[in-house]
């Protein structure tokens, strides 16, 4: 696989990355903020990772999914 | 709006803007997961804007239950709470079931049809079970939004 582009979304930074197959066509894969990275991941996603994925970032998203677990115990 | 989608690149694959406006379209593969196996799934997805649709399937002899199946590997997060109901054929019996994609998230956890959806499950909650055997078709196709 080729790392073709890789998008980051609004919200929480996570990473949606586009490859290259090897037939030629798109593949596409995402990665949340609080995702440990693979060691033999590409170094292009390790590089956007480190530069998006802040300590605010990561506390953010750590914040939000806990307001959405108190949500779902306080029904 | 309406317009041509821009054109296929140098291996097929299209993508591009749809006529004046600033929709994007991408079309491609993913990996769909089962508890982290892949299963013999494959995956394939259409972006419009922010709106994506995917669809995974298998026709095969599975081995192996998969308990509190969790779907993982989709080729975008989430930006809303999003609820979908899957069927699971086997044998040519079909075994509907309902699955939650968390606000942000980019798994979908599969619920079986008696828990009740009232109460805002999440995709880590999941408990409904894959249960292995011969003939089994699965073909779900989904919709949901990203910001991405």
């Amino acid at each position: 696989m080729i790392i073709d582009k890789i998008d980051v979304s609004k919200e929480h930074k996570h990473l949606s990355i586009r490859e290259i197959s090897d037939t030629g066509g798109y593949h596409r894969r995402s990665i949340l903020c609080n995702e440990t990275l693979a060691d033999d991941e590409h170094q292009e996603v390790k590089a956007k990772a480190e530069e998006v994925w802040t300590d605010e970032v990561k506390a953010s998203w750590a914040t939000f999914q806990a307001e959405q677990q108190a949500e779902t115990e306080a029904e | 709006m309406s317009g041509m989608i821009g054109g296929q690149n140098l291996w097929g694959s299209k993508s591009g803007i749809i006529g004046q406006t600033d929709l994007e379209y991408e079309e491609g593969t993913w990996a769909p997961r089962l508890n982290g196996n892949d299963k013999g799934l494959d995956g394939t997805y259409t972006k419009i804007g922010n709106l994506v649709r995917c669809h995974c399937w298998i026709w095969a002899n599975t081995t192996g239950n998969e308990a509190n199946c969790i779907l993982s590997g989709l080729p975008f997060s989430s930006v809303r709470i999003t609820h979908f109901l899957f069927n699971r054929i086997r044998g040519g019996n079909g075994e509907y079931h309902w699955g939650v994609l968390d606000a942000g998230g980019n798994t979908i956890g599969m619920m079986n049809p008696s828990t009740s959806s009232w109460s805002n499950y999440q995709a880590s909650q999941a408990n409904w079970t894959f249960t292995a055997g011969g003939a089994t078709i699965v073909a779900w196709d989904f919709t949901y939004h990203t910001s991405a």
